[in-house]
């Protein structure tokens, strides 16, 4: 993961952190997510250098050197895929933001259907088009962690932006939603009212947004590292939902990833 | 010492004296309370270090109290705050709260011989044991160091080794994962198990204190075992998970034991029967 | 202080809700209240007409209220390292109402876990400003066995509580575990004292409590036969088909007490606020330390609770860690019971014991 000490950082100046955030296939509502935490913004700005950002600002050096790079969006076609790998090199640290970057996301949606058949549903013209499978960042380049949600939660960003100005390594949650349910006192939907809730596979991050207003979570959030989605797709089966609405479940955001594989496949 | 004993998670601020890199990734640092309490503790006890903002992390005593209000902590590089601890300088505060746990049953060994095993950084919590038996060397039988490391540059507290060594007080035996240059401590090329066969006190007569990896302590224990020791009598300083050292967090439980304040030394014996160790 | 000397009082049922109303006046008081969907849960009232006195046991019990889920307990002044000990203060002195014995002996539990060792200044301080008024149950929770655990359906223990409050016919026997508690009940009008007639009544009534429950544990040896039976397959069977490590078993848990700390930096960078909040063995950094994690399986975890609630708790505290409030297999997303793990193995290994 983080390493400060690694050599080819070491002669870089210390300075105000040099941020670059770059997009590829999504929303680009994690890129406005950043823009709209104002109240935190304006202190961080002070503290950080924005040296490119598409949304923020024109210009910039798209080459680098970026102490961090955050990277929105999956990719989805091949000259993404080889900026990565440049931006890679020249960044200390690159962290994917949101579940587009994270797993995926609704990009992947795609991934179940035949490439030629996706390009030809939403292009005339496919003759430009080099696309291919849509896959997570980390797919392509190593990352050093992950702000995740979609759009990226608050308290992912919050710490990442804090550890760069304390020069630590951030923490960012590894726990399921149920955690924040319970620490924010929520009933559970799951138990109490019968809702698929998929927070117990779920990364949190959130504070549990939706059981505290009385919905299943849906998983916005991605999978929770060592999740036992195969032991939450058994109990949806024995609450009486369908194979389908289970796959659907487990593939919302994006293709199986490897934790979900074993929900979806129920 | 016993910092803020009204509220133990109120640490106060410890003064550093002095930075010494050790190794690689390690380093010293001694510190002092500007209090006028004196600061008392056992060899085998640890503070709660702490740097606002960042953390605490549990660190071993690698001294005996010096003067009346001194101690050091030998450290290596593992996350954010011993990072952040490696980053400051003499004059600088740090924040501690300690003493927490049991220390190492020196009692007990009273009239025998001890043998002491350490593997890495596992030599940190030993080194004030060593101290406190050549202190007091005439209440102990033979005295035995066997330490292991991965490389050269991986010893810790090399000149005072040396001292030890050329003292006779202490039999110092060392073992390198790396084939050793000649002349370093007489080092031998392996793991620190191979340095039992050079024991020469009966068994039944000794008590071993060891810390290292889990997994060194559990074959140096079974070696022992199998040559004669009782399990009562050999002694494992283990580490967990912390943050609070007061028995409440629960993070540093195994079984029924609280690392903070039953441990960190245990008799080998008592603890291997619970789950999720690696004894 | 109670039956010994024979001090207690009789208060007609209407007049409860009188007395409930004075008792708002001077304090908080946090009772079990009925939300839409059939739920009931703890929170402040300002109208005792709200309260929901029948009541099965609540999602989170009112644990809560001495030792809250988020807290900051330390406040730091990052460049200087000036600490401040953030004092946890609640507006007026709170009181649980209506607590069942169950979650009652579980703040007992907590009390010694909090203050035997070494003493943690938040949750006393709030102990200590909390008044409880424990509701005896005329009847058995869904899944609640604490007849089985010596912890219901009426109060077993002598102290650490205030009031004591016994429904019987047409009325309440009041009784007292503290003086405060004594100063609390006097503050009703058309209080009466207590007969023998009244006691035998409170004791029918017991019974009768004892006699609707369906869940049992015999937990006579049970520490000791789990204490060598860690690797029964009974944990990675159930860990690895049903459990999903989502913590809710020990979120709901009103005896698990686990905590984890952060330090949250301002963006001034100037303060920190040192935190703590729930944590739970079942959660996968647990046990994570350097090159390492001792808890890597969710065997493991699962192992934890369960053989932490019913046996290594004994060891270390004198008591079991489970009160039998039937919370932790109600909130389990799958059902996870840990009495039928007990049971399976107890299945398992007494005809070996009895030959
Ligand atoms: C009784 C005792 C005595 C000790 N004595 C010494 C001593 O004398 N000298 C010494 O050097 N060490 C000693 N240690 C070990 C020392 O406490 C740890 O190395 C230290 O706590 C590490 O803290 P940190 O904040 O630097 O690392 P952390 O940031 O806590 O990281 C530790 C490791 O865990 C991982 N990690 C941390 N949090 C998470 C998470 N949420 N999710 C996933 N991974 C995570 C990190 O990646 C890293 O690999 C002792 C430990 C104990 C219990
Ligand atoms: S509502 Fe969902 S997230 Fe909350 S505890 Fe229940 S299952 Fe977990
Ligand atoms: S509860 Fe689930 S779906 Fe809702 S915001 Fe959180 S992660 Fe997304
Ligand atoms: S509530 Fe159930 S599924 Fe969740 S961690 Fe506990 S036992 Fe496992
Ligand atoms: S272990 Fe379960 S039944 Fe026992 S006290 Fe805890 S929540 Fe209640
Ligand atoms: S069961 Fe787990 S969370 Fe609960 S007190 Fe025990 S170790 Fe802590
Ligand atoms: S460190 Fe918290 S219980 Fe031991």
């Amino acid at each position: 993961m983080f390493n400060p000490r690694n050599p080819r950082f070491k002669n870089m100046k210390r300075m105000k952190p040099r941020i670059a955030v770059f997009k590829y296939s999504c929303c680009a509502g994690c890129e406005f997510q950043l823009i709209f935490f104002q109240k935190h913004l304006l202190e961080t700005l002070k503290a950080v250098d924005v040296v490119y950002c598409k949304m923020l600002k024109s210009g910039g050096v798209e080459a680098g050197p970026f102490d961090v790079a955050l990277i929105e969006g999956a990719i989805t076609e091949e000259w993404q895929a080889s900026q990565l790998k440049k931006i890679r090199e020249a960044s200390r640290y690159l962290i994917p933001i949101g579940s587009c970057a994270v797993c995926g996301g609704i990009p992947a949606i795609k991934n179940s259907t035949d490439e030629l058949d996706v390009e030809k549903r939403v292009y005339a013209d496919t003759a430009f088009l080099h696309s291919v499978t849509a896959a997570p960042i980390d797919h392509y380049v190593k990352v050093d962690g992950y702000v995740k949600g979609c759009p990226m939660g608050e308290r992912d960003l919050d710490e990442l932006v804090i550890s760069l100005l304390l020069g630590k390594k951030p923490v960012f949650l590894e726990y399921c939603v149920c955690v924040e349910c319970k620490l924010r006192g929520a009933i559970c939907v799951l138990v109490a009212y019968g809702e698929p809730c998929m927070g117990p596979v779920t990364n949190a991050g959130c504070g549990a947004l939706c059981p505290v207003n009385n919905r299943a979570c849906y998983s916005c959030w991605g999978p929770m590292r060592d999740a036992n989605a195969k032991a939450l797709a058994d109990q949806f089966l024995k609450m009486g939902l369908r194979k389908e609405d289970i796959f659907r479940k487990f593939t919302e955001f994006g293709q199986p990833t490897d934790e979900f594989k074993p929900g979806a496949l129920t | 010492m016993k910092i803020n004993p009204g509220n133990p998670l109120l640490p106060l601020r410890a003064v550093v004296l002095h930075k010494t890199r050790e190794t690689e990734n390690t380093f010293s640092l001694k510190l002092s309370l500007p209090d006028t309490r004196p600061v008392t503790f056992q060899p085998g006890q640890f503070n709660m270090l702490g740097i606002p903002g960042i953390g605490e992390a549990a660190l071993s005593f690698s001294s005996l109290p010096i003067g009346k209000r001194s101690f050091v902590h030998t450290i290596r590089l593992a996350g954010n705050v011993t990072e952040a601890l490696s980053r400051v300088s003499k004059g600088d505060r740090v924040h501690v709260r300690g003493p927490f746990g049991n220390g190492w049953p020196v009692q007990q060994a009273k009239g025998k011989n001890v043998v002491i095993v350490a593997g890495g950084i596992g030599m940190a919590p030993l080194r004030p044991v060593v101290y406190y038996l050549l202190q007091n060397r005439k209440s102990f039988g033979k005295l035995l160091l066997l330490y292991g490391v991965r490389s050269e540059e991986d010893i810790l507290y090399r000149d005072e080794l040396e001292d030890w060594l050329k003292s006779g007080e202490i039999k110092v035996l060392l073992s390198m994962d790396e084939k050793p240059r000649k002349g370093i401590l007489g080092a031998r090329q392996g793991v620190v198990t191979t340095l039992l066969d050079a024991i020469d006190v009966p068994l039944a007569d000794t008590v071993t204190f060891t810390c290292g990896p889990e997994i060194m302590m559990r074959f140096v224990a079974r070696q022992l075992i199998i040559r004669g020791q009782g399990g009562n009598r050999i002694f494992v300083s283990l580490e967990r998970r912390m943050k609070c050292g007061t028995a409440h967090c629960g993070h540093c439980q195994i079984g029924a034991k609280y690392v903070c304040k039953d441990g960190p030394v245990f008799a080998y014996a008592d603890i291997k029967r619970f789950a999720d160790t690696l004894l | 202080m109670k039956d010994a000397q024979g001090e207690g009082y009789l208060l007609a049922r209407d007049d409860l809700f009188d007395w409930t109303d004075t008792l708002l006046r001077d304090f908080a008081v946090q009772g079990p209240v009925l939300k839409k969907k059939g739920q009931t849960v703890f929170e402040r009232i300002d109208d005792p007409s709200s309260l929901q006195l029948d009541y099965c046991s609540t999602m989170l019990a009112p644990r809560n209220f001495i030792y809250p889920q988020r807290q900051e307990f330390l406040h730091i002044q990052r460049s200087s390292g000036q600490t401040r000990v953030v004092t946890p203060a609640p507006a007026a002195r709170n009181i649980l109402f209506a607590i069942h014995p169950c979650d009652m002996h579980a703040i007992t539990v907590l009390d010694r876990i909090f203050s035997r060792d070494s003493w943690d200044f938040s949750y006393n301080k709030a102990r200590h400003e909390t008044i409880t008024v424990v509701l005896n149950c005329a009847k058995a929770c869904d899944q609640g066995f604490c007849s089985s655990m010596g912890t219901g359906p009426f109060l077993k223990i002598k102290d650490g509580y205030d009031v004591e409050i016994t429904p019987v016919d047409r009325a309440y026997v009041m009784e007292f575990g503290s003086r405060r508690g004594r100063d609390l009940i006097r503050k009703a009008a058309n209080l009466r004292r207590i007969t023998g007639a009244d006691l035998s009544q409170k004791k029918r009534v017991e019974k009768k409590a004892e006699a609707s429950f369906t869940k049992f544990l015999d937990t006579k040896g049970l520490p000791e036969l789990l204490a060598r039976t860690l690797n029964h397959s009974v944990y990675k069977v159930t860990a690895d088909t049903r459990c999903l490590n989502c913590t809710n078993c020990t979120m709901v848990c009103p005896t698990c007490y686990c905590y984890n700390t952060e330090d949250l930096t301002r963006f001034d960078l100037k303060q920190v606020e040192r935190k703590r909040h729930w944590d739970s063995c079942q959660e996968l950094n647990f046990a994570r330390v350097h090159g390492g994690n001792f808890r890597s399986s969710r065997e493991a975890r699962l192992r934890q609770f369960v053989t932490h609630k019913l046996c290594t708790w004994v060891e270390q505290y004198g008591c079991v860690g489970c009160i039998g409030c039937g919370r932790c297999m109600t909130w389990c997303p799958t059902g996870i019971d840990l009495t039928e793990m007990a049971k399976e193995i107890q299945r398992d290994w007494s005809p070996a014991e009895k030959r």
